[in-house]
């Protein structure tokens, strides 16, 4: 049996991001990378027209156009220089015991006016993946349990590599290489 | 203690919908709508645009093209969340949903267990002070607590009255509670 005890945190966070972000941000890029180009360009042409012909009518599409360029822009190096997405931590303190073990793996959420005890059928288990310092346990395609390798309370990281490997089968990636 | 075993079929899911959705979600969600015609509206229009003035400004073609490019990703993407919430929708009302839940009521807290169809079974022990919200719709009581909603019929009760209910959430939640 392994377990493990989980007070999550930004480290977890920027964990789970960095290894899922790459989609995310490609997806995010066209679209804002393509709106700032339209703008700018639009901005630009206008800028350009106003001037050969000194009319004075289109001052609000320059500044429009200026503004969602402005509002793209802000937007793309949010979306570069965010270590975190749009992940957020829980609004309640609590921490999670994650136990290995038998038929199915079960979790307890602590927190300080409740207690969650959930089990998972293993066989009902999206994915479970482990980097250089964590394992991600996909319960669903897009909820995770993220533990840290010193989280361990009980057992150790080559028994639950182990345990992972066998139970998952071709469901547990191994991604070691990969510094997250 | 009062003891309930709530029978949570697909009407029960409609009235649940019913007592969460806010004026202000609909809205939102036509609006999504609305600017995704709009954007391909803008599409149709930039490319006949750019048909009818082939021989018009460089500058214009170009933002014209880039303008429609940006506005069929995002319309794209818009209608991509469109189909997916009324696939989803679609999904859960086309599919048997059956799911039995059983609450307990005490002085401290109220405890909830239940079983999905997957197999993954949650047991939730909450204090009233965690409790986010109380919303009573007709005979139908809706309780949000951090991890679980669960919604049940006052004819659900099997142990103790509705009297004693409304006394314990009332006396326990005060403002928590709303009457729709």
């Amino acid at each position: 049996m392994v377990r493990a005890r989980v007070t999550y945190n930004d480290n977890h966070l920027k964990a789970l991001y960095s290894l899922t972000k790459t989609p995310y941000i490609v997806k995010k890029l066209i679209s804002d990378g393509l709106w700032l180009a339209a703008s700018l360009i639009a901005g630009i042409w206008l800028v350009k027209y106003e001037i050969r012909y000194r009319i004075n009518t289109d001052y609000f599409f320059i500044a429009l156009a200026f503004t969602v360029a402005m509002l793209r822009a802000w937007d793309i190096i949010k979306l570069l220089s965010s270590d975190k997405g749009e992940l957020k931590l829980l609004p309640y303190p609590c921490s999670t015991e994650i136990i290995f073990g038998g038929e199915v793996l079960e979790s307890f959420k602590l927190a300080e006016n409740f207690t969650v005890h959930k089990t998972y059928p293993y066989g009902t288990i999206n994915k479970a993946v482990e980097t250089m310092n964590y394992f991600f346990i996909f319960v669903e395609a897009n909820k995770a349990f993220i533990i840290h390798k010193s989280e361990l309370t009980e057992g150790s990281v080559p028994e639950l590599e182990h345990f992972l490997s066998a139970r998952f089968g071709k469901r547990f990636i191994d991604k070691r290489s990969v510094k997250i | 203690m009062i003891r309930i075993n709530s029978q949570r079929d697909k009407r029960m899911l409609l009235t649940e919908l019913r007592m969460t959705m806010s004026f202000g979600a609909v809205m939102v969600l036509l609006m999504l709508l609305g600017l995704s015609v709009l954007c391909f509206v803008f599409c149709v229009h930039g490319v006949r645009v750019l048909y009818e003035h082939k021989e018009g400004f460089r500058y214009a073609r170009v933002m014209y093209l880039v303008g429609g490019i940006a506005c069929f990703f995002t319309a794209v993407s818009i209608l991509i969340r469109a189909v997916r919430f009324v696939a989803a929708a679609v999904s859960l009302f086309g599919k048997r949903y059956s799911l039995s839940e059983e609450l307990l009521f005490e002085d401290e807290g109220y405890t909830s267990r239940y079983t999905a169809e997957n197999g993954v079974t949650v047991e939730g022990r909450y204090s009233y002070a965690a409790v986010k919200k109380v919303i009573t719709y007709k005979d139908h009581i809706l309780i949000a607590s951090p991890d679980q909603t669960s919604v049940f019929r006052l004819s659900d009760i099997t142990e103790g009255t509705a009297e004693e209910l409304s006394a314990i959430l009332a006396g326990k939640l005060g403002d928590r509670v709303t009457h729709k």
